[in-house]
């Protein structure tokens, strides 16, 4: 009965082509629209690290002046960043399984093959900690030690891409780079890792490619030098040298542990108090004890990773994906009963209410599952204008296989209810009022 | 008119006409508040920088030397870049407007760090700024020459500040600001010599776009900004990034671009933002539009029979076409009032959730007019083929 039914379908949208691809279109259009931005807005609002992200944490302390909150919202809450000698006291803590500072900051690099010009690469300063707390894939060698970490180790660990360029993507461990002129022996390649969104230092943009390569946080420190990201004061102090600088209220990098049970968060939290509670003695930490640890997809969202924008899009396209399905309302009405008469003969030829409904029910699902192959071309299409028109979602905006699958399901589920109410009334048609003006 | 006989088989079938109603009632809604949204963005990125955004280019340049004379890198550069032809002016600038870089801090009326204080985006430049930049000097004078301060070490300030005249007002009010003081949180007093027009932030969206001053200072590593002929602009930006790569081998020079390309930068998710509500506004019409001629066409030919007999006794082709014009206006007009209601009720959601802007009052009465226009043209089609029908047709078939 089902192919019949398929049949008749086939033919009834064949018989009116520009009603039934109004139909088939509306859907198309209400679905690309609807997963253009729907897929954008999944992948803003994904978990990066789903494996981990709830035994990650990035560390807030409130250090920051006493006449104001960093942030204003829900009552004032602590900078996202921390002090350098804060986070110095924090890695001196053996409550987390894994910790690491980190800052973003570029070099210029270069290797003894003379036929490469030197390039400006982007890197991350960070300890040991950063690779196994973040799972990060290692294709040759392995992360630097805690003691190169004490002593400033001139070592650096590339990223694929780097390395692919650098050293022809070549086992280079052992090999030198130079970074900003002086020698580093590389000790690690990690593999492909884009984390999306990048969690881990938000000031350059969530969406943005993983660094080139990684060196030791405390190179660029004995080399007096800053982080390319965000500084915060909010201290008139005296800053004349890098030393003050360190010792400054100023927060400018990040702090990220890895605390498996709770009795590790629990101890981690009153260590953090009690560190908070010690500076308070010295005069500084002079707001109310507000120590956080976030995991990652409370940061996202109290970093507000998914902008305004985005959801007002979803709001609208969902509004005209509902406009969409009006449309469809009216047609199919309008098209199911100007074929009133042939119901009517068809229900005096003893059909049931229930063939009827299903007969049309299978003519609207025909129309979802076009609809929503339509409205997946749609999509993708709306998708590579949006790459096209941002710069820095290269990665954001791609299908996946379940926004495929979505799409499909939300055309066909669209398609039913908009098919609903004209099945529903088709199907109680009186045979005996169409058969008298035949 | 005929109004009341439409009214009532409006009536008779009210489906049809309900869910064109809701359409354009919804349609009302999203396109007038994307258009508030647009209007938002267009007139954010419509603000004038104060300087010729078409005439610059900025070049970036590391020096990877542990000492730099940072004053006769400086003069090398200038010299090499005055060498080209073409160039109107080169200066040496830490940021640029809307490049998305820069710094602020917060200046005091008094040595009182309690005192009143403004937050100023701050530029450091070189004396040739001026012209570089293309701003106006509107009270006292420039920075001179020997005034300028190279690679000064950390936590230095300059001794002299020429102002924006909104920060002049901000901080002093009425009173004149040549030869007043502004004073950093630690109490250093710096001596404000002039005030220029119109300079904004290097970024948008946090502090006022206009509170902005400038020191007389060439930091190391500060990028090259060149003024060119905005038709030889595209062409420079190779030939300067050669010149000063030629300056000294050792260095990195690059990332050459045009401001404009760097405001493009800035502004580009609202200019995504735009392009994407606007596709979404045509679609929604067009769609709309679509609907109410599908269904039009679907009414003129379930209706033939009646529009043969009204044919048959007297009716002219006009009254046909006049008849579903207005059965269309008056569905339209319902949807539109409907749409009132969603139109507002969306706008005070979105102000609410997305610090949108208010609806400009002007909107209502040129969307009104607009969904009229779209509703008649698109029932003009199927009206004209209902007025076509043969008053024949209503002798056969009864």
């Amino acid at each position: 009965m089902f192919s019949y039914y398929a049949k008749l379908a086939l033919l009834s949208l064949k018989r009116n082509p520009l009603l039934s691809s109004l139909m088939v279109g509306a859907i198309a259009l209400g679905i690309g629209v609807s997963m253009t931005t729907l897929t954008l807005y999944y992948v803003m609002s994904s978990d990066p690290m789903p494996l981990k992200s709830d035994r990650v944490f990035a560390v807030q302390l409130d250090s920051w002046s006493p006449d104001e909150p960093y942030y204003e919202r829900d009552g004032g809450a602590p900078p996202p960043q921390l002090t350098y000698r804060d986070a110095m006291a924090l890695m001196g803590s053996d409550i987390p399984t894994h910790h690491a500072t980190m800052m973003h900051r570029g070099f210029a690099v270069r290797t003894d093959n003379k036929d490469l010009r030197q390039e400006y690469k982007s890197g991350r300063a960070t300890y040991a900690g950063f690779f196994p707390m973040f799972d990060v894939p290692f294709i040759y060698g392995a992360p630097w030690t805690q003691s190169q970490d004490e002593a400033a180790a001139r070592v650096v660990v590339l990223s694929r891409a780097t390395n692919d360029k650098l050293f022809g993507g070549r086992d280079s461990v052992g090999e030198v780079a130079y970074l900003d002129n002086e020698p580093f022996r590389v000790v690690g390649v990690i593999d492909t890792w884009q984390p999306m969104p990048l969690f881990y230092d938000l000031n350059n943009g969530a969406f943005t490619e993983t660094e080139d390569l990684f060196v030791p946080f405390t190179v660029p420190i004995s080399k007096e030098q800053g982080a390319h990201g965000s500084t915060n004061c909010w201290k008139p102090e005296m800053i004349e040298s890098y030393q003050d600088f360190l010792q400054s209220e100023c927060v400018w990098v990040q702090h990220w542990v890895q605390l498996d049970t709770a009795e590790q968060r629990d101890a981690y939290q009153s260590f953090m108090d009690g560190y908070a509670t010690e500076q308070k003695a010295l005069g500084r930490f002079q707001r109310p004890l507000d120590n956080r640890i976030n995991d990652i997809m409370s940061w996202l969202e109290f970093r507000e990773v998914v902008g305004d924008d985005n959801r007002l899009l979803v709001v609208l396209a969902f509004m005209f994906l509902v406009i969409c399905l009006l449309n469809t309302v009216g047609l199919m009405l309008a098209k199911f009963l100007n074929r009133a008469p042939l119901i009517g003969v068809r229900r005096a030829l003893g059909a049931s209410k229930k063939d009827v409904a299903f007969q049309h029910a299978v003519e609207v699902f025909l129309i979802g599952v076009l609809g929503g192959l339509g409205g997946l071309l749609l999509s993708y299409l709306g998708l590579l204008a949006v790459r096209n028109w941002y710069r820095g979602y290269e990665y954001l905006a791609k299908l996946n296989p379940e926004m495929v699958l979505t799409a499909i399901f939300l055309a066909i589920v669209a398609a039913i209810i908009a098919g609903l109410y004209p099945t529903w009334h088709i199907s109680r048609i009186q045979p005996a009022v169409h058969l008298k003006t035949q | 008119m005929e109004f009341r006989p439409i009214i009532s088989t409006l009536f008779r079938n009210k489906t049809g006409a309900v869910l064109i109603a809701l359409q354009i009632a919804l349609t009302m809604a999203v396109v007038v508040n994307a258009v508030v949204v647009i209007e938002d963005r267009a007139a954010t990125m419509a603000k004038p920088t104060g300087v010729d955004d078409d005439r610059l280019i900025a070049i970036n340049i590391a020096s990877l030397a542990d000492e730099v004379d940072v004053r006769a890198e400086y003069e090398q550069d200038m010299a090499a870049v005055r060498a080209v032809s073409g160039i109107e002016s080169v200066s040496k600038i830490e940021t640029l407007p809307l490049s998305n870089s820069g710094s602020a801090t917060s200046y005091h009326i008094s040595d009182d760090p309690t005192s009143a204080s403004t937050n100023v985006a701050y530029y450091r430049v070189d004396h040739a700024a001026l012209e570089t930049l293309g701003v106006e000097i509107t009270r006292g004078r420039w920075f001179r020459e020997d005034e300028i301060v190279f690679d000064p070490p950390d936590g230095h300030d300059s001794k002299v500040t020429v102002i924006a005249d909104f920060v002049a007002e901000e901080m002093f009010g009425d009173e004149d600001p040549i030869g007043k003081y502004m004073y950093t949180s630690l109490g250093t007093g710096i001596e404000v010599i002039g005030t220029y027009d119109l300079l904004s932030r290097p970024w948008y969206g946090w502090g006022e776009f206009y509170s902005t001053v400038m020191f007389p200072v060439v930091e190391r590593n500060a990028p090259v900004v060149v003024r060119v002929d905005p038709l030889d602009r595209d062409r420079m930006v190779d030939t300067i990034e050669t010149t000063l790569a030629a300056v000294d081998q050792e260095r990195l020079v690059g990332d050459a671009r045009t401001l404009e390309s760097m405001i493009a930068r800035t502004y580009q998710r609202d200019v995504a933002m735009n392009r994407m509500l606007s596709v979404v506004m045509l679609l929604v019409v067009l769609i709309t539009a679509l609907g109410i001629v599908g269904l039009a066409s679907f009414t003129v030919m379930q209706r033939r029979k009646q529009i043969g007999t009204r044919r048959a006794i007297g009716a002219q082709r006009f009254h046909i076409v006049r008849y579903f014009l207005t059965e269309n206006w008056i569905v339209t007009t319902f949807g539109i009032v409907l749409g009132l209601c969603l139109t507002f009720a969306l706008n005070a959601l979105l102000i609410n959730e997305y610090n949108l802007p208010k609806l400009d009052p002007i909107l209502l009465p040129v969307s009104v007019l607009g969904l009229w226009i779209v509703g008649l043209a698109a029932t003009l089609g199927p009206a004209r083929t209902a007025a076509g029908v043969d008053p024949a047709i209503a002798t056969r078939s009864i």
